[in-house]
């Protein structure tokens, strides 16, 4: 019950906002695959895809997609520095995208917390050089006893804050997720982004998010 | 015959030391509660809600109530006939007993470089009818229970971290010590 009505407020705040704004939706699959390589160490990879239902034009289209590879060290088991490289492919453009995370996750009496906190740089041919600040806060909470344990479905609220230094972007992304064995899950959501809330010229994007994290270990 | 004798003790020893804690908890209706521990529990008036979990763990399959009682949160465990077993009340490391506290700090200083208590809780075992004057003045002096220190820690040992739950008596010595599985977080972090 209480899942339905955070998706019924997503969309309830997204449909006022739509209203005078531009608006996008579609889906954005995710697949991130985890493998320790030591105590301290984990080499994370992903593959991200977006297509639009409804972009702009309001036509249905293929957006773009990410390539990750992220090394993960662990200071201790609640603290960690991830260093990252994304390559974007959108159209005939190609992005490249370095990164750099700190990330801070404890654990309370049934709710796990988590803080990232997050510089990026991007590089393209031909543009300039884009600097972005990233602040992110996630909260997981079990729908059943105080901690997820597997065929276990448990709950994910996040809220980020993105600043380019031109601009600023928020996203709200409420997900069910699914402890389906020891080594996968599967997150199920929305992933709602409000962007040039500066320049009030509101973009308004809301998708459909899946992502399924296996671990290899 | 002395060596596997040796291995043998060598096993015992190092289980004993050390088990790694395999815990599951789920929630459960009320009416799946074992009768015995829901008479107890309606006995006791609780005046917040009361939550069902079973939990397996290394020690077996035990049912939980768990309340808030004067602002402190109560777990009740019981055998799988309903039988009590113990009662555990979260509380702050500060309040334990100060010569109590410092021998179980100095354990901590001992198997540890680096420490930091993520968790307290006070283990009451004992007869039913002593257990259940907890829930009228939640604590005092005069009930005659057994008191034990459950603690969650995060150590650091050979510059690694982990995370250990600790049982000592009511004099602190220990009593026994469970490594955790360090739970995965990578859906909080990618």
């Amino acid at each position: 019950m209480k899942t339905f009505c955070c998706f019924l407020l997503s969309f309830y705040c997204s449909n006022l906002l739509f209203a005078q704004s531009n608006f996008n939706t579609g889906f954005l699959p995710k697949i991130v695959v985890s493998k320790k390589l030591s105590n301290k160490n984990i080499w994370v990879n992903s593959l991200e895809s977006r297509t639009f239902i409804l972009d702009d034009n309001n036509e249905f289209s293929h957006s773009l997609v990410d390539i990750s590879s992220i090394i993960s060290i662990k200071t201790d088991f609640e603290q960690s520095f991830n260093f990252g490289y994304i390559l974007r492919f959108r159209d005939d453009k190609t992005i490249h995208r370095i990164f750099q995370h700190y990330n801070f996750v404890s654990q309370l009496t049934s709710i796990k917390i988590a803080h990232r906190i997050a510089f990026e740089q991007f590089y393209q041919s031909k543009r300039q050089t884009i600097f972005r600040t990233r602040y992110r806060f996630t909260l997981e909470k079990p729908l059943s006893g105080e901690r997820v344990d597997i065929k276990e479905f448990y709950l994910k609220l996040g809220n980020e804050l993105l600043y380019d230094f031109t601009d600023l972007k928020i996203r709200i992304t409420p997900y069910l997720g699914y402890q389906i064995s020891k080594k996968d899950r599967i997150e199920f959501g929305l992933d709602y982004r409000l962007g040039e809330f500066i320049k009030n010229n509101t973009q308004n994007d809301l998708w459909f998010r899946t992502t399924w994290y296996i671990s290899l270990n | 015959m002395k060596k596997i004798l040796f291995f043998l003790l060598l096993i015992i020893v190092s289980s004993l030391q050390c088990q790694e804690k395999l815990e599951r908890e789920y929630r459960i209706k009320s009416t799946e509660a074992p009768n015995k521990a829901l008479d107890f529990i309606d006995k006791l008036n609780l005046p917040k809600k009361v939550k069902w979990y079973i939990e397996t763990s290394n020690d077996g399959k035990t049912f939980e109530a768990k309340t808030c009682f004067e602002n402190h949160l109560f777990s009740v465990e019981f055998s799988e006939k309903g039988i009590l077993i113990d009662v555990e009340m979260k509380t702050s490391f500060s309040k334990i007993e100060a010569s109590v506290k410092e021998k179980i700090t100095k354990t901590f200083k001992d198997r540890f470089d680096k420490y930091r208590i993520k968790k307290t809780q006070f283990q009451y075992r004992g007869l039913q009818k002593e257990l259940t004057k907890l829930f009228v003045k939640y604590y005092n002096n005069t009930i005659e229970v057994d008191v034990f220190y459950e603690i969650v820690v995060k150590g650091k040992k050979d510059k690694n971290y982990e995370l250990y739950e600790f049982l000592f008596d009511a004099k602190g010595d220990l009593v026994k010590s469970l490594k955790f599985a360090i739970p995965n977080s990578d859906n909080l972090q990618f």
